[in-house]
């Protein structure tokens, strides 16, 4: 009897804590990105796809469901390690939602990366890199779009690779 | 009613004991550096269907698109590595994993133990613990793999994991 309440009791609770309005990594962008000591950089897919005509007409059609890049970062400045974390604790919760699956986890001495999308498989929404070290700072990468095949990302690392447009992922290869 | 609930609770319970969950604790340590690739990147790797043309590209698409999930763990804090050794001990005694082979190096002790698979030359699990002999310093690494394995393919997963520490032992594993 007290077994069955309990289950009860609990599946009420797992159910009015998944209607509640969760926070959602667009919300903390928002939220952050007018603070002081916070880098939030919109990159123009314009630059990234500079030298698009190296690939194939295939991969130029997929590649272009890539829309935007947003990169938000928190360095690290000497000042301001209570804020980061904050924010890297909200983060972490915020990415720890089922809806943010995870692809990779890499952690090694005190840096951290994660990659995580939102979507399906073959639809991605939203694809998140998240890396982040205690004593530079973190960073985020967000690429959305319309229905991103992994493939897309496939060739824009490829992309990447070839022109050297690494804006944003500065940050991140200099933790690494 | 409530007894179909207490043999499903303890089913569930029973389930989890065997399951790799015991290394959840590990993971979150500071001490303990690690990877984990997880089902959703392999579904995604799947799906990057391969106009490639390199044929040894394609058939490392196809190994690790039978897999499911991989971990690494590895410190050199002699007391988590023991704990962590332990845990695993108590873990292979209540699963079917064999101990396959071990191999002795200078400093260090392989072990590779699998959970028997679909045919004789296949596993369901891998794992490969390299315990360190003698110096106080060196890593003890913990390497499981999940998914349909090809015993005889697993030496080419070494070439994917070749940051991690030990991964390069895989090679010496084989079906004979």
């Amino acid at each position: 009897m007290k077994l069955r309440f309990k289950i009860l009791g609990i599946g009420c609770c797992l159910l009015m804590l998944s209607c509640h309005s969760e926070p959602s990594l667009q919300q903390f962008y928002v939220d952050h990105q007018n603070k002081p000591n916070f880098v939030v950089v919109d990159l123009p897919m314009s630059l990234i796809f500079s030298n698009l005509d190296t690939l194939p007409d295939t991969a130029q059609k997929t590649i272009r469901s890539i829309e935007k890049a947003n990169v938000l970062a928190l360095p690290l400045n000497g000042d301001n390690h209570a804020q980061y974390d904050t924010a890297l604790k909200t983060l972490k919760q915020i990415l720890s939602k089922s809806s943010y699956k995870l692809l990779l986890r890499l952690n090694f001495s005190d840096k951290h990366l994660q990659l995580r999308y939102l979507g399906e498989g073959d639809a991605i929404d939203e694809f998140v890199m998240f890396g982040y070290d205690d004593e530079n700072g973190f960073i985020i990468v967000r690429l959305l779009g319309d229905n991103m095949k992994p493939k897309a990302l496939v060739h824009l690392i490829g992309l990447m690779h070839g022109s050297r447009a690494k804006i944003g992922l500065e940050g991140l290869e200099n933790m690494f | 009613m409530k007894s179909i609930l207490i043999i499903v609770l303890a089913l569930g319970m029973s389930w989890t004991a065997f399951s790799q969950d015991y290394l959840a604790k590990y993971t979150a340590l500071e001490k303990v550096d690690g990877m984990e690739v997880t089902q959703n990147m392999f579904t995604l790797l799947a799906q990057i269907n391969t106009d490639v043309a390199d044929e040894d590209v394609q058939h490392f698409l196809e190994v690790v698109g039978k897999l499911q999930s991989i971990k690494v763990l590895s410190t050199d804090d002699q007391s988590v590595a023991e704990a962590l050794r332990a845990d695993t001990q108590v873990y292979l005694k209540k699963s079917s994993l064999n101990k396959l082979m071990q191999v002795k190096e200078e400093g260090k002790r392989i072990t590779f133990y699998a959970k028997p698979g679909a045919t004789a030359a296949k596993v369901s699990q891998l794992m490969m613990m390299i315990t360190p002999r003698g110096s106080d310093e060196a890593e003890f690494v913990l390497l499981v793999i999940n998914g349909e394995i090809d015993l005889d393919d697993v030496g080419k997963l070494a070439g994917m994991l070749h940051h991690i520490p030990g991964a390069d032992e895989l090679k010496k594993v084989n079906s004979k």
